[in-house]
């Protein structure tokens, strides 16, 4: 009685900051292809998958910054990347920035849109959208730093909450990258039921504070962990889908993976470029949770969970109002 | 200038349903002295360290199972640990089931089960109480497994929330933001979440976890038992930014199998201490409370970076609910 999704997580390599949207397309295509080739159903790409991290600069120049922004979904850019997919009967989940005019009145900070990601169905329609919640980094440019973490300045909060899709058999999740660090987020996907939760990202594989306290392999060692432990506590599947590698000068790390129910990993990347992992994912194997350790109409008391919808940051006991 | 604490993770073997508290008390005192010898300034004991793991035996009658509750504390019994802990200068994490005489939610007092932990202080002062939330198991016999397990049946939910205190332990005379979980609920981010909104610095938590699964649905292997526990408090720290100390009572305990694997976690999530025993045993770490520093001023800097307004489910809804077929 299993509930065998096949899925594909496509990790990507870098993409240069210019001149590379055909050439990324191409390479997003191969990924595709090939994982069709070992039997996808459903192929996982990365958070902005279609263009370079743009946030770790401050870019002046406003064509350039639209140039990042995808102004519909599909539009002439990706069609190629839909109609392979459809012609292949493979869905895919993306990752892209999404121009959204409703967002641009903001002063000086920026915002020309959302971090959204979109769940494509085996016949091409858009079955789901997310817009990135936990955005990282900061409004206003630091001085002193080589790269910058501007997706607060570009970017406006998502205003989707954290919606599951019923898809290829199951209930679909998206994150988008620092959203994966958030229990709360794993929460309210798992609290409708979620079976499978798609994550891309692009971590910094350096300390994004300037200083040397996070080598690339402790970023590596927490996207994992977070990963595992959120699928674990949440008795779902996950994968995290990485752009990896030196971008434009800026290290990402890489450490896509597929994990289980049990917070096992299943497939793992072994290296930091365009890269395919596939795994047959049993939707039922989230059962033993769900129904047992995880069965939150038994066990959950959010009577006790006041503050984490009361109070945003942090108080100090004694320090209460 | 770093803000160090060394604590202990007392580990203990198993506590046999014959065993009287004076034995448990005495064992618990040998690894305090072992820890005044290391320099410990907090040392943190399991779950129901006083005595077997008891809802594993099933009573009719609740009131026939009161001798393994603790009605005072310090009592006769635990005095001796309140003692070691002034000529020590040594703070203590206890967990013990408890029985009081308390007005529940309507008003009514009437005796109350609770499982419980308390941090006493180098003075022998309780500084901190707090009554398991997460109780796992069942309330009834369950004649399908081997082992039972009824928390659900000898304790009521916990009713003091997942409190944080700030106070001086060990060195650290200017004060430590400490804060207590009780085994499953370890698994459970929303309770480590109410404390890293509290500034939580160090989680003292302790453990009685049987090594296998003994439910008769479904099928876990083993090994994942071990695994799932460090997970969730290596998860757990790290998302808080915050250190921790687990620590189980292990060993075979009236012929269950309970795993030991106690760590203490630092705010990374990096196992920095471990268990390799499943017998008394005593584990120790020098913890720099300012390595909370970088994830609370960066990553998870909570002021800067929750969305609550997207939280609402956490505490609208109790179990899941599934989108609709459309």
């Amino acid at each position: 009685m299993a509930r065998i999704i096949r899925v594909a997580a496509c990790q990507m390599g870098p993409n240069p900051r210019i001149g590379s949207r055909a050439q990324t397309l191409a390479r997003m295509i191969a990924l595709l292809d090939k994982a069709a080739a070992q039997g996808a159903e459903l192929a996982v790409f990365p958070e902005l998958a279609f263009t370079t991290f743009f946030p770790r600069w401050p870019i002046a120049d406003e064509e350039e910054l639209l140039s990042y922004f995808e102004p519909a979904m599909p539009n002439p850019h990706v069609q190629p990347l839909f109609d392979r997919a459809k012609a292949l009967g493979v869905g895919f989940c993306v990752g892209y920035a999404e121009l959204d005019r409703s967002a641009f009145a903001d002063g000086e900070v920026r915002r020309r849109g959302y971090n959204t990601a979109i769940l494509v169905g085996k016949d091409g329609k858009i079955l789901g959208k997310y817009r990135k919640v936990h955005l990282p980094g900061s409004e206003q440019v630091k001085p002193h730093q080589r790269y910058q973490q501007l997706e607060k300045r570009y970017f406006a909060y998502g205003d989707l909450g954290f919606p599951a899709f019923r898809a290829f058999g199951g209930i679909v999740g998206m994150l988008i990258c620092n959203d994966r660090r958030w229990p709360e987020a794993w929460r309210c996907l798992a609290l409708q039921g979620t079976e499978l939760v798609l994550v891309g990202y692009n971590s910094a594989a350096y300390d994004p504070n300037g200083g040397d306290s996070e080598s690339a392999e402790l970023r590596t060692f927490h996207s994992m962990l977070v990963v595992q432990a959120n699928a674990y506590m949440n008795a779902c599947w996950a994968v995290a889908v990485a752009k990896a590698g030196v971008e434009d000068g800026a290290g990402l790390i890489g450490g896509s993976c597929i994990v289980d129910p049990n917070g096992l990993i299943v497939a793992q990347a072994k290296t930091l470029g365009d890269e395919v992992l596939v795994a047959e994912c049993d939707l039922d194997a989230c059962l033993q949770g769900k129904t047992k350790m995880f069965d939150f109409a038994a066990h959950r008391r959010p009577q006790h969970y006041r503050r984490i919808v009361e109070q945003v940051g942090a108080v100090p006991p004694g320090q209460e109002e | 200038m770093a803000r160090r604490i060394t604590v202990g993770g007392a580990q203990l073997g198993a506590i046999q349903k014959a065993d009287s508290r004076k034995v448990a008390v005495e064992r618990m005192l040998a690894l305090m002295a072992e820890g005044q010898r290391r320099g410990v300034e907090l040392i943190v004991f399991p779950e129901l360290a006083l005595t077997t793991f008891f809802p594993r035996h099933y009573v009719e009658n609740l009131d026939e199972a009161d001798h393994w509750y603790e009605t005072a504390m310090p009592s006769n019994e635990t005095a001796p640990l309140f003692e070691a802990a002034r000529k020590y200068r040594m703070g203590f994490h206890l967990g013990y089931a408890e029985l009081t005489h308390e007005a529940d939610e309507t008003g009514v007092e009437r005796k109350r089960r609770f499982n419980t932990a308390i941090l006493v202080n180098p003075d022998g002062r309780i500084v901190l109480k707090y009554r398991k939330v997460h109780l796992p198991g069942h309330a009834e016999f369950d004649p399908a497994r081997k082992v039972q397990h009824l928390e659900k049946r000898y304790f009521e939910v916990g009713n003091l929330g997942f409190p944080v205190v700030r106070t001086p332990m060990g060195r650290r005379e200017e004060g430590i933001n400490l804060g207590i979980m009780i085994c499953n609920d370890r698994r459970w981010p929303e309770a480590w979440r109410v404390l890293g909104l509290q500034s939580v610095e160090l989680v003292t938590l302790g453990y009685n976890t049987p090594s296998i699964n003994q439910e008769a649905k479904g099928w876990e292997a083993h090994h994942l038992r071990v695994f799932h526990s460090h997970l969730s408090v290596q998860a757990g720290c790290y998302q808080n930014a915050c250190w921790g100390v687990a620590v189980a009572k292990a060993g075979v305990e009236d012929g269950a199998e309970l795993f030991g694997h106690s760590i203490i976690v630092n705010p990374q999530g990096e196992i920095v201490a471990m268990a390799d025993t499943w017998e008394d045993q005593l584990i120790t770490a020098d913890c720099d409370l300012d390595m909370c520093r970088l994830g609370r001023t960066t990553i998870f800097n909570f002021a800067a970076h929750r969305r609550p307004e997207h939280y609402t489910r956490i505490t609208a809804q109790v179990g899941a609910v599934e989108p609709p077929i459309v």
